[in-house]
């Protein structure tokens, strides 16, 4: 049985839920924890130990995430996308409106490589 | 409370004092939220969750909501990491909302070491005489070398709180020994803009 990575959404950090045997990777909330390094430590050891060996999509979608939060979201696909020797697409989903998120979603782009697909929703 | 010999507690609760009644008699603002002491991450959750649901209340833009809340988190962000202590062990720091029908006031403060204040000074400098381009860039350039420090700062505190502001960014230091100063930091947003 494969190992899964799921954590629940609180007020201040996003729910993650990594279960590579359904191929279902999502990360969902508001992003602001009180040090984002140590929120996202867990979740990139995690990748270290569990390697995903195919082809896969990382579905986004942060109603908010502070700029700290950026940088280390940021070093977390970095390592996936150097850990995997596969294709990782990002679907990044954000408000209608929100030029913001898809200036993050753009930045994160260029300095991770990984294809991000931006959808809006209402 | 009330501790007469706490040098650092009466400048920086009266310097709070003192922009509170500024904003809400001189300037007649309505104040939405204020706070004076410490900060828990539960305090912070709950505060921005409050904010965004009186702002969506009151009508205003999502745009305009977004931008507060980021501001809020940012500062809190930066007030919970950086504010200093004082001999107490204590941190005596702020924030105040003050609302008028065209603008949000959001100002913070916090004490910090006299030897980070050049260097605190010199970002807001810089960032107070860059156009929007310019505060892009600086934060691509930042969010380049992306390096989070110990404390769980990442240096983009401050650049974003100006890129959603879309306004100066207001600060005053004042000095209350050779160790420490108290810090103050206003941001505005205009309820008009997008």
């Amino acid at each position: 049985m494969m190992n899964t990575f799921i954590l629940q959404e609180t007020k201040n950090t996003p729910s993650i839920i990594f279960i590579p045997s359904e191929k279902k990777f999502l990360i969902k909330g508001k992003c602001f924890p009180e040090n984002s390094k140590k929120f996202f430590e867990p979740l990139i050891r995690w990748i270290e130990n569990n390697p995903i060996e195919y082809d896969f999509n990382l579905v986004v979608n942060f109603d908010y995430i502070s700029s700290a939060s950026v940088v280390s979201f940021l070093e977390l696909i970095r390592k996936m996308a150097k850990i995997n020797p596969n294709k990782i697409e990002i679907s990044w989903i954000y408000e209608a409106g929100d030029d913001d998120s898809l200036n993050i979603a753009k930045n994160l782009e260029r300095l991770s490589g990984i294809k991000f697909n931006c959808t809006e929703i209402d | 409370m009330g501790n007469a010999s706490n040098k650092a507690l009466e400048i920086c609760n009266s310097r709070y004092q003192e922009l509170y009644g500024n904003y809400n008699s001189k300037l007649s603002k309505k104040i939405l939220v204020s706070h004076f002491g410490e900060f828990s991450q539960d305090l912070v959750n709950s505060i921005t969750n409050n904010v965004e649901e009186t702002m969506l209340e009151a009508g205003d833009k999502k745009g305009t909501v977004k931008r507060v809340f980021s501001i809020l988190v940012e500062g809190l962000q930066n007030v919970r990491l950086h504010g200093e202590k004082d001999d107490d062990n204590k941190q005596h720091s702020f924030l105040i909302i003050a609302q008028d029908e065209h603008e949000y006031l959001i100002t913070f403060g916090n004490l910090i070491l006299n030897k980070n204040l050049p260097a605190i000074e010199e970002r807001l400098k810089q960032i107070n005489t860059y156009d929007e381009s310019e505060v892009k860039a600086l934060y691509m350039e930042v969010l380049t070398n992306g390096i989070i420090s110990n404390k769980g700062g990442a240096g983009l505190g401050f650049i974003t709180m100006a890129m959603k502001s879309k306004n100066k960014l207001k600060y005053y230091f004042e000095e209350i020994n050779d160790k420490l100063s108290c810090f103050t930091v206003e941001l505005k947003v205009d309820r008009s803009g997008v």
